[in-house]
Formats: structure tokens, C-alpha cells, sequence
């Protein structure tokens, strides 16, 4: 059982939504796992944004039975001003190009001491924050 | 909910079982003034509940694709107008 605390980033959310089995083993094997308030709301922003209604009624509804069941670790203001640093400095000594969703996923799991769980290794390498793409 | 400091001071446990065991959080006024917020910390899950959640989820590509696109959209579009600030200040 790998004993890493993991912090769920939104694209792996969605392949929680896809089914995908390589996303399913990987929970499986793992101790204890969060998402962050940023997470849900850009997962939120994909289904309210949906110009297909049954599609974005499909997306709410996975999340209120599923994404909304996993913990949440929220922000408070210091992972503001964090993410403000990581992404600043990300950018200005051209380690990476994050955004400030990514930024803010990133100081959290610092201050939580959690390991970001993402396909998106590059930008949060470049936050200086400790991430794994577990679907590789 | 909302609690004055003088009553979470009486009652700090009650108030504190209700932040942990029923999720919710208690906003405190000091002397009628917004203070301070106690607030629940996220339960613990392993991620096997959380696969167990989502196998009982009829998979849905179709979905998963339409958020995927959409965010993959945003994201292009915030790192292009933030490479555009960044040029334009250097």
C-alpha cells in the first residue's frame, strides 16, 4: 500500500469520469486521497460551460455522486499568496508556464503535504511541488 | 452557523463535535463583529472507497471528453494571455 497522501488534480477527475481502468488500479493501491476546491470548480466550469445540456446534466451528475464524495481540502489565504510565488517564480526563471490553477493546486498540496496526482507533471515540477502521473 | 465567542467559549466541545461529526462550520462574532471561522478538515479516505465510488459510475467518455476539451480550451487560452503580459513586460 503506497502511503503518500495524494492530492487529486481535475483531468485526473476526469478520467475518474471516463472509467479509465489504469485510474481505477491506481486508487486501489493507494492510502489516502483529496481533491481541492480548484479541482472541483474547473471540473465544474467544463460542465456548466457545455453547450450540450445532456452531456453537462451527465457531468453533474458524476459529479454530486462521485467527485463530491472525495475529501476536499479547501484554500485558505496563504495558498493564495503561495501560489502567487510558485507561479511567478515559475514563469519569470522559465521553469514551466503554470496556471493559476495549477499554482494554487500546488501550494495547497505543499501545505498539506501532499503529492499532486496529475497528467500534467511539467507545470507542477516547475511550482516545485511533489507530483506523479500515476497513469503512466 | 453562527456562534458569539462567549458561547463557543461555554461550550467549546458541543461546538467543536458539531464541526467535526456533522461537517458544519461556525462562523464567531467577538463584541457583534464577524471573527473567526471554525471549520472542519477533510476525512480521511483511501483510495480504494474512492474507486469503489467510482466503479458504481457508468463510464461516460462522451462527458469526460466535452470537460476535457473545455478546460484544455481555458487552459490554452489563460497561458497565452499570461506568455502576452509576460512579453510585454520584459
Amino acid at each position: 500500500m503506497n502511503a503518500k497522501k495524494w492530492l487529486i488534480d481535475s483531468d485526473l477527475l476526469i478520467e475518474g469520469e471516463r472509467g479509465n481502468p489504469q485510474m481505477l488500479d491506481w486508487l486501489e493501491a493507494v492510502e489516502n486521497v483529496a481533491t481541492s476546491d480548484i479541482a472541483c470548480t474547473e471540473f465544474l466550469v467544463g460542465a456548466y460551460q457545455s453547450a450540450h445540456p445532456e452531456k453537462r446534466e451527465r457531468a453533474f451528475q458524476f459529479y454530486r455522486e462521485s467527485i463530491s464524495t472525495c475529501p476536499n481540502e479547501s484554500h485558505v489565504f496563504e495558498d493564495f499568496e503561495n501560489a502567487a510565488r510558485l507561479l511567478g517564480e515559475a514563469w519569470r526563471d522559465k521553469k514551466g508556464k503554470p496556471s493559476l490553477a495549477d499554482a494554487l493546486m500546488a501550494a495547497t498540496a505543499i501545505r498539506t503535504g501532499r503529492t499532486v496526482a496529475t497528467r500534467n507533471v511539467q507545470d507542477f515540477k516547475a511550482c516545485g511541488v511533489p507530483v506523479e502521473n500515476p497513469l503512466v | 452557523m453562527k456562534a458569539t465567542a462567549a458561547d463557543v467559549g461555554r461550550s467549546f466541545h458541543e461546538y467543536l463535535s458539531r464541526v467535526m461529526h456533522g461537517g458544519v462550520s461556525v462562523e464567531i462574532t467577538y463584541h457583534g463583529r464577524r471573527a473567526a471561522v471554525l471549520s472542519p478538515l477533510p476525512k480521511k479516505m483511501s483510495g480504494a472507497e474512492f474507486a469503489k465510488i467510482l466503479r458504481r459510475h457508468k463510464p461516460d467518455p462522451e462527458a469526460a471528453d466535452e470537460v476535457a476539451r473545455i478546460l484544455k480550451e481555458h487552459d490554452e487560452h489563460e497561458r497565452k494571455e499570461m506568455a502576452d503580459r509576460f512579453r510585454s513586460a520584459h
